[in-house]
């Protein structure tokens, strides 16, 4: 543990933040799985001991004052995945044949650029069990800034439920899901992360049901805090367990979204991806040829309930995903992608 | 309620923050003022005061005493009910934060983020023996002397946060002077530890001994300084501490001259430095 404090007192020694940071950031080695603890919906815990420092928080955009907040996950030191619905939020209102009202979001309904920030904390930070406010964290934080570029098959539709008093519109919780695929969007940074900052490594294989992961993200925890004061723009950990999609209870609103195998889905019984949760990760612990832990990433939240998280499985878009993941360390396919022109 | 939960039919949104205030005042970009730190204590139950401060030493920092101290009730001599603020009402301990601040490398839009490193220390506070402030029924002072307070960190700060300087003389009218605080006293999330800076005159000195020097806007906009933060002398070698800001008084635009505190301060600096260092760990 002295290792990283020692780590972290070397970033903040220096006259001159930025020069620093391309030096010297807190890296946890990490020792074997989380003793199994029992576990209750949404917040996990802070991640105070830097695990998932592949994790990142994503703002809004950088055209738009809106102060949205996501979470992603870094797979190239130049490249983060989130959730589609993240970074495309400009939906599109469709009237159907029979009157019925669709809300709809895809590849046109994208920001340009967003915001990306990497978390660093101080695992030997003084009285750490008793902070209660996400300022009193140690932390260092640095910006990033991003192009968006959704999955190509992205596309989120929601209908409306029953009927819209005449001449007002629908507020979004009047509608339901209709259907929700691919869930995905990547954000191509101008410029590499710190080199210290871990990647999440794409999966070779689909993870089984019953495979114990992590879920990561950035949003809302629940726990001793006072309404409006949950712990928001801290990383948090969670572990929980791939569920098998038939034994969720099947309703209606579930139907048209577990319906593709692109889905992993979670419930209650661990840690839930909760808003300002989405676009993070759960990754599993596995361990290299050389027998350093890494981190394969499963999938990307995408919607959830009180009851079940559903997640974008990585695995099938790894082909787009890897064939992007090289684009972003290809100086002149990175170019082409930061700098495509303003219109779609 | 955060809109940020899911909709009925379950889709995860993105969490909406509430807009921020800006902050008005420069932004110490430059760490040019990073000896001002940022206070907090809990000086009653539940309530939580954010200040600023500034480092004497690597183990001392100076703020204000209504920053770290709590308002009683008593009787006026004529009967009447005041506030009272004295050493005997504060908080034991504050925390203390050492902020060191950049702009990230390119521009982020219209949005104005700073890339941060933010370091907490816990501190045992000790107000001015002869602090005390009367305030009236508005919480406004009326009266006010000594409103200083030290607090002794549990251990050094770690890293290059040289400690400010006091000054050897006091202040004239006239002169420029920087205010510097962590702008709102307790801005939270993108706004904390944003360290922000102003440019003053001092118009006069009252009080016994001149201890409190009122100063005036230079500028419409500038940085007002934050209760506890510290005055420097502008034209000076930087880091000459002249005054401790008392906002959060009833909004005087005021300062507690250090010069007039400074055999206090020197002592306590010196108390400070006498702490056994913490013996470096071996055998790496």
């Amino acid at each position: 543990m002295r290792h990283h404090q020692r780590l972290f007192i070397q970033i903040l020694s220096s006259a001159a933040l930025l020069s620093v940071l391309g030096g010297c950031f807190a890296r946890t080695s990490v020792e074997g799985p989380p003793a199994p603890r029992r576990l209750t919906v949404g917040p996990g815990k802070p991640d105070v001991a830097n695990r998932h420092l592949s994790s990142v928080m994503i703002k809004a955009s950088v055209e738009q004052r809106d102060r949205s907040i996501c979470s992603g996950v870094l797979i190239s030191p130049s490249l983060v995945l989130t959730a589609g619905h993240c970074v495309c939020k400009n939906g599109r209102r469709v009237q159907g044949p029979n009157g019925e009202e669709r809300l709809v979001f895809n590849g046109s309904s994208c920001q340009q650029r967003v915001i990306v920030k990497t978390y660093v904390y101080n695992p030997e930070q003084e009285n750490l069990d008793k902070i209660n406010d996400p300022d009193d964290y140690d932390a260092l934080t640095r910006h990033y800034t991003g192009r968006v570029q959704p999955h190509p098959r992205f596309e989120v539709t929601l209908i409306g439920s029953g009927s819209a008093a005449a001449g007002t519109e629908r507020r979004l919780d009047d509608y339901y899901v209709e259907s929700v695929r691919a869930d995905l969007a990547l954000v191509f940074l101008t410029k590499d992360v710190d080199a210290k900052i871990p990647i999440a490594e794409l999966p070779d294989d689909e993870v089984p049901v019953g495979t114990r992961v992590e879920l990561v993200g950035y949003g809302v925890g629940y726990g001793q805090q006072k309404p409006g004061e949950q712990m928001i723009e801290l990383r948090r950990v969670g572990d929980n367990k791939v569920k098998d999609k038939k034994e969720l209870v099947q309703s209606e609103a579930l139907k048209g979204v577990l319906a593709d195998a692109e889905k992993i889905v979670f419930d209650r019984t661990g840690a839930l991806a909760l808003g300002g949760d989405s676009g993070g990760p759960c990754l599993q612990m596995k361990r290299n040829a050389k027998g350093a832990v890494v981190f394969s990433l499963v999938g990307i939240a995408s919607w959830s309930t009180a009851n079940e998280s559903i997640f974008t499985s990585v695995y099938q878009h790894r082909e787009w995903l890897g064939e992007r993941k090289r684009c972003s360390r290809n100086e002149a396919c990175r170019s082409r992608v930061i700098e495509q022109s303003e219109t779609h | 309620m955060h809109n940020g939960g899911a909709l009925p039919g379950g889709v995860l949104l993105p969490l909406e923050l509430p807009q921020e205030t800006p902050l008005v005042g420069e932004k110490d970009v430059e760490n040019r003022y990073s000896s001002a730190v940022i206070v907090k204590a809990e000086v009653a139950p539940g309530s939580e005061r954010h200040c600023s401060g500034v480092l004497l030493s690597p183990r001392l920092v100076l703020t204000a005493g209504h920053c770290v101290c709590q308002e009683r009730m008593t009787a006026s001599p004529a009967g009447e009910e005041q506030g009272l603020m004295d050493a005997s009402s504060c908080a034991k301990m504050a925390t203390v934060a050492t902020v060191m601040l950049g702009l990230p490398p390119e521009g982020v839009g219209d949005f104005e983020e700073y890339d941060k490193a933010i370091r907490h220390y816990q501190g045992e506070v000790s107000p001015h023996p002869e602090f005390k402030i009367s305030l009236n029924s508005e919480g406004l002072a009326t009266s006010s002397h000594a409103n200083l307070a030290v607090i002794r960190l549990n251990k050094p700060v770690e890293g290059r946060f040289p400690a400010a300087r006091l000054a050897d003389t006091e202040v004239r009218p006239n002169e420029s002077i920087i205010m510097v605080g962590y702008g709102h006293g307790g801005s939270t999330g993108d706004n904390y530890g944003v360290r922000l800076f102003g440019v003053a005159k001092v118009m006069k000195a009252t009080g016994p001994g001149n201890e409190r020097v009122m100063w005036e806007h230079l500028r419409p906009n500038a940085f007002g300084g934050d209760g506890g933060g510290p005055c420097f002398r502008r034209l000076a070698r930087s880091g000459e501490l002249v005054g401790i800001s008392v906002k959060g008084l009833g909004g005087q635009t005021a300062f507690t001259s250090t010069y007039a505190y400074r055999g206090w301060l020197l002592s306590e600096i010196n108390r400070a430095g006498r702490v056994e260092p913490v013996t470096p760990s071996s055998g790496e």
